[in-house]
């Protein structure tokens, strides 16, 4: 009895052992209802079993570099692209080219191309892009019924309705973050650097958009002082902010009494269309996988039209298949399709995170702290610069 | 003479009861805004104290399900406690007995002994998770909640040895030598007297132990492959996302997470009284 | 005499140290290479020509999207010849680079010619990782490839297997030349022991790790795996240690002796010991390791002390450098300082006073001021920083209502400093009033029964007695307080950011910002965390002494 169920056992073992993935995300709430939801109708329709695994955003990337050298890895995982030259380099990604140039390569025309861009490093396919999340304009209606076309015009309203009430405020973003700063610096022509390592951020460009930033956050009044995002969510529930520049989340934090529209962000002037950030989230193969074969299947499906519309519709994302914005009548996904069209990938090479934090300080000195802007960017340059030297 | 304290003025009561309050007001404040955070419907971090109230996070909380529709956080907290307690137990164990020779033996290797349990709390765990990592694996402990205790009690052994080393030195040894003069092996009387006298400290060393494996997140998260197993710290993180962190939630899982923590002090505050005010000497 | 003496032991040492040392570099060239890791290569060096002929090589030249297709160098790919079974054996990346294809469709279409060469069967993946092995078998038809995961898990593992069996080597030479007695013969033996088993695990590690001569060991290297190679060093490390112990035993009486003079305590410690041996030390110790290392994209360089002049002398340029090292170091001593002072003062005040008969509603202010220590402090950091915020945060609004201006704290280095301690304050007093109260209660009460029959007052009573009673009991948590605080890494981190400019930034948030946000320079962060180490060292050292002789007054 005992060895019957013994071999009865490994038998279940095995066939458990060779017919399912690994996936791991760091999905909550409604967007993981839909991913589950997703793994479950591939579960039946293929009898494969996608083991699931939620993990906070904070721990992920420590956890799959611990665990993927040492054959502990998922087979699949979710996340964004900004590590994804650190990660080719360390070596623990697979490349997707094969699946990129198959047979049915019409698949990925289907999707954005700034997202498809975002993928690629050195000229190899790392993940299919299955959403993305770009800054746009939330007003609120109780001041205004159709969004601005024009930054001059934002000011023109923020400054007669604030005239009226002392408690108001015009405009909203983190001006310090520069994340958000993105969408004046890549709109006036700014660079961040170059393949040879070039470190480009003190160009004219760039200081134009941070004269643009500290104009808007200093003279033009219409903006509250030291903003986080705490800030913007109390400030727009209590009805005392007319315009914000966030990312898709913020409507998460918009209470349900307040009616608000969400709209691209306007143009800054004639010559400047706003460029913000876009982050893009893809589905990644681990490089040590045994079932890559299956993995790729599985993400064919996930990022495939038809779990596109489940994730758009119940997970509230904002997909990458562009072919899904032709018919939608929801304003929100209207303003992400369109700012979604001029916006600036995040950058997926190594170097791009020594830029972080360098330029967040510098706007921080500069808007806060009244250093010039020449001084600012200047010593960020300089300190970006000793740090890829070495 | 003890009627001379009963005899205090009310005045210096009540000036300390006024001090004590205006602390218990600084100290409660920045809770208030974590209560508030817990109970109000809106994910955002507040900036403020007033507002609607609601249930609904912790109703959420509670209902979280895994892909399996398992209950998540029944599971978790569990987890949590199993792991805390029995490291704390096991740490303390261990501690007791090591910080005991250290105490009342003299040894070579005594002096660096102590040193390098403190060089252990030195070096600052930000780059640890890698070997251990490592080491847990070639173990075969990686995912599995015993890994956890592994870890989690023998890091907290050298704080205990310190911590207890030091309160077993104001234990005179008198007690000890006259027990020996009636014949006990050394092994009873540490069972026997100085556990017993050491109550106070065994009970801070245990909670502060448990509180230790309790908080604990980097670890938990990156070593533990299921949802199933993680512990109530890396469910706590979970709210916290790139761009943004469902507050609300976050803030309801801290007040259910410092529950234990409250409930477990007060329970080793009654030990805090005894010691050696229990006769122990007179005999 | 003795100089001679001396001499004559440090050249055996030197001598055999490079003995061994060449024999590791020996064993480590045979084994399996991984070459640069930026191109991710990998190749066997198969130059065995039985390999050749089994595997029957057709042409000479790579030529892409032929079924039988033939790179250059050590990469075998062969076609199935009727009933015999032929390994493909490749190197997919190898293959990129020496074909020199850089467009994404070039090198898909080598995919694409891979994956048909299998005969597009379903049942295979032509993904698996960088060495694909797979079996053509003409009779079913079907392809089967071998998961060389295995091979790649010996071979993936950080740090070379060969540094852990360098360090324990030269670990053992050194623990023997201090153990044992000035005895020329006995350490020759015990060399010539070490380097006979050392030779004899060069060899079986040749025999495990050869290049394969044939299929079968392919199937066999395949089925070894990192574990069994580490049990392996870790089996050969322990022989070392038994080695020197039984040497040391017989040799060293001295030692031996203290050995079971003091067994008592050091079986008490053992367990304990053990444990933070593996589990402290270990970490500890690979750690300071690191920290010798240049770590970029993955890739580790051994760098010698650079990361410490870097660091250290680096920072000589511009010491009042808020960036720069000594500033940071200045800051995160007067951090420390202060905070451990008002943790001290509050805690002990608040345990005196709760520690009072008759305190009526004690329970309850006790749990009102544990709680700054039971909330998680992610969110109170948090909730403290919007507090010190300039226009929507309470402590402005308070100053307002107190007829005063609005601070930017965090615009300034002093106030940034101060809502930093502020916050640090409120996490960090419950945990002195606890230890307080505890120590407490370690001074018996006929004490304080006996001063105040001689008429001494509460401040002659706290003075004379409560004082220099909780100092010993309290002196661990004020040491180890220290120590945290000097690490304290939450508060800094979430409260200011190390606003303005760094300048609010101690050591241990560097050595995070190296880690994480530098992208993953390890090595550099390794060599802060060191440096953390080193000066709390010292700083322990230096008081040790100064207490030491402190107790030895009394």
């Amino acid at each position: 009895m005992k060895i019957l169920i013994l071999i009865l056992f490994m038998f279940s073992a095995v066939n458990i052992f060779s017919k399912s993935i690994t996936l791991w995300h760091a999905y909550r709430g409604k967007e993981r209802k839909a991913l589950e939801k997703i793994a479950k109708n591939y579960e039946q329709e293929n009898k494969i079993k996608i083991n699931l695994l939620a993990i906070p955003y904070d721990a992920f990337d420590k956890k799959l570099t611990a665990s993927i050298p040492r054959m502990q890895g998922p087979d699949v995982f979710i996340f964004a692209n900004d590590k994804i030259g650190n990660w080719a380099e360390s070596g623990l990604i697979e490349t997707l080219n094969y699946y990129f140039y198959n047979k049915k390569r019409l698949f990925l025309t289907l999707m954005f191309d700034t997202s498809i861009k975002a993928m690629v490093y050195k000229k190899k396919l790392y993940a299919i892009p299955l959403a993305f999340k770009v800054p746009v304009l939330f007003y609120n209606k109780k001041y205004i019924d159709t969004p601005p076309e024009s930054f001059d015009e934002l000011i023109k309203i923020s400054k007669q309705k604030m005239n009226k009430d002392k408690k108001l405020f015009g405009l909203g973003y983190e001006n310090t973050n520069f994340f958000f700063h993105s969408f004046l610096y890549f709109s006036f022509g700014g660079k961040l650097f170059t393949d040879n390592k070039k470190v480009l951020i003190n160009s004219q460009e760039a200081k134009n958009s941070f004269k643009y930033a500290k104009y808007l956050a200093l003279e033009t009044k219409i903006m509250p002082e030291e903003i986080t995002s705490a800030v913007l969510t109390t400030l727009f529930n209590k009805n005392q902010l007319i315009f914000v520049i966030n990312g898709p989340w913020f409507s998460a934090e918009i209470k349900k009494s307040i009616d608000y529209g969400v709209a691209p962000i306007p143009m800054i002037d004639e010559q400047h269309k706003p460029k913000p950030y876009m982050s893009n989230e893809g589905a990644f193969i681990n490089k040590y996988s045994s079932k890559k074969y299956e993995a790729i299947k599985f993400i064919k499906y996930l990022t495939g039209i038809e779990s596109a519309k489940l994730r758009m519709k119940e997970g509230g994302q904002s997909v990458s298949v562009s072919s899904l914005y032709n018919h939608i009548n929801d304003e929100k996904l209207k303003a992400f399709n369109l700012q979604a069209q001029s916006s600036e990938p995040i950058s997926n090479s190594s170097l791009m995170n020594y830029f972080w934090a360098p330029m967040t300080q510098s706007l921080k000195k500069v808007i806060e702290q009244n250093v010039s802007i020449d001084k600012a960017l200047n010593s960020a340059k300089l300190k970006i610069e000793k740090l890829l030297s070495k | 003479m003890s009627k001379t304290y009963k005899e205090a003025v009310p005045f210096k009561t009540i000036l300390t009861h006024v001090i004590l309050i205006f602390l218990s007001f600084i100290t409660l404040y920045p809770v208030l805004w974590v209560f508030k955070m817990a109970f109000s419907p809106s994910q955002g971090f507040s900036t403020s104290l007033k507002g609607s109230y609601t249930l609904d996070n912790f109703i959420t909380l509670f209902t979280i399900v895994d892909s399996e529709q398992n209950l998540l956080m029944v599971r978790q907290f569990w987890n949590s406690i199993f792991v805390s307690v029995i490291s704390a137990f096991i740490g303390l164990v261990l501690a007791t007995s090591a910080a005991y020779a250290f105490s009342r033996f003299e040894f070579k290797g005594k002096k660096s002994g102590m040193s390098a349990m403190l060089i252990t709390q030195m070096f600052p765990g930000v780059l640890v998770i890698i070997p251990l990592y490592l080491i847990l694996d070639n173990i075969g402990l990686l995912n599995s909640l015993w890994g956890l205790i592994l870890v989690y009690s023998t890091t907290t052994v050298p704080f205990s040895i310190f911590m207890l080393k030091g309160y077993f030195d104001t234990i005179p040894k008198e007690i000890e030598e006259a027990a020996i003069m009636d014949g006990a092996s050394q092994f009873t009387i540490f069972i026997k007297i100085i556990i017993p006298l050491s109550r106070p400290a065994l009970a801070i060393t245990g909670l502060f132990s448990f509180m230790t494996a309790w908080n604990e997140f980097i670890l938990a998260a990156t070593f533990m492959g299921k949802e199933k197993y993680y512990t109530v710290p890396v469910m706590l993180q979970s709210f916290v996302g790139a761009f943004n962190t469902q507050w609300g939630l976050f803030a309801a899982g801290s007040v259910i997470v410092s529950l234990p923590v409250v409930i477990l002090f007060l329970y080793v505050q009654k030990h805090l009284v005894g010691g050696l005010t229990a006769g122990g000497i007179k005999g | 005499m003795d100089k001679g003496r001396k001499k004559i032991n440090i050249s055996y040492f030197i001598l055999f140290t490079v003995f061994i040392l060449i024999l590791e570099a020996l064993l480590y060239s045979k084994t399996i290479k991984m070459n640069s890791l930026n191109e991710n290569l990998f190749s066997i060096k198969t130059k065995s020509n039985k390999l050749f002929q089994e595997l029957s090589v057709k042409t000479q030249n790579f030529a892409p999207l032929q079924k039988d297709i033939m790179p250059i160098q050590d990469i075998f790919i062969f076609k199935q010849k009727q009933d015999k079974r032929y390994p493909f054996i490749y190197n997919r990346d190898l293959i990129y680079s020496l074909t020199n294809k850089k467009t994404l469709e070039e090198n898909s279409l080598l995919d694409k010619a891979i994956y048909d060469a299998c005969d597009n069967n379903k049942d295979i993946s032509p993904f698996n990782e960088r060495y694909i092995i797979a079996y053509n078998n003409e009779k079913s038809g079907k392809c089967y490839s071998f998961i060389s995961s295995k091979i790649d898990k010996l071979l993936n593992s950080g740090l070379p297997q060969i540094w852990y069996l360098l360090i324990g080597v030269i670990l053992i030479i050194l623990v023997s030349f201090v153990f044992i007695p000035k005895n020329n013969k006995n350490r020759v033996i015990l060399s010539v022991i070490t380097i006979l088993y050392n030779i004899f695990f060069y060899i079986y590690s040749l025999i495990i790790l050869r290049n394969p001569q044939n299929i079968k060991e392919i199937d066999k290297i395949i089925s070894i795996t990192k574990s069994n190679l580490t049990q392996t060093f870790i089996i050969i490390m322990i022989l070392n240690l038994l080695f020197v112990a039984f040497y040391i035993s017989k040799l060293n009486q001295k030692l031996t002796d203290t050995l079971i003079k003091y067994k008592t305590p050091y079986l008490y410690i053992l367990p304990g010991g053990l444990g933070i041996a593996l589990l402290s030390f270990a970490p500890l110790f690979s750690g300071i390791i690191l920290s010798f290392f240049k770590v970029k994209y993955g890739n580790y360089s051994f760098t010698w002390f650079e990361n410490y002049t870097d660091i250290l002398i680096g920072g000589l340029n511009n010491i009042a450098n808020p960036e720069g090292f000594y500033y940071t170091f200045f800051i995160t001593v007067i951090w420390t300082a202060v905070n451990i002072f008002f943790h001290l003062s509050i805690g002990m005040v608040i345990a005196l006073v709760l520690n009072k008969k008759g305190l009526k509603f004690k329970k309850i202010y006790s749990i009102i001021f544990i709680i700054p220590w039971a909330i998680p402090n992610y969110i109170t950091a948090l909730i403290w920083k919007s507090m010190f915020h300039k226009q929507f945060g309470s402590i402005n609004n308070f100053l307002v209502y107190l007829g005063f201006d609005r601070i930017s704290w965090f615009t300034d280095t002093t106030t940034a400093f101060l809502a930093n301690l502020f916050t640090n304050i409120w996490l960090g007093f419950p945990f002195m009033m606890v230890m307080t109260l505890g120590a407490l209660q370690s001074i018996p009460t006929h004490l304080y029964d006996a001063a105040v029959m001689d008429g001494a007052t509460k401040w002659q009573q706290f003075k004379y007695i409560t004082l220099p009673m909780l100092k010993p009991a309290l002196l661990p948590s004020v040491i180890l307080g220290i120590i945290w605080t000097f690490n304290m890494f939450n508060v800094i981190y979430l409260v200011s950011g190390g606003e303005p400019n760094s300048s609010t930034d101690i050591l241990i948030t560097e050595a995070y910002r190296w880690a994480f946000e530098r992208n993953g320079r390890y090595g550099y962060s390794a060599a802060y965390a060191t440096i953390i180490f080193i000066v709390l060292y010292l700083y322990n050292y230096v008081t040790g002494k100064i207490s030491g002789k402190g107790e030895e007054d009394e």
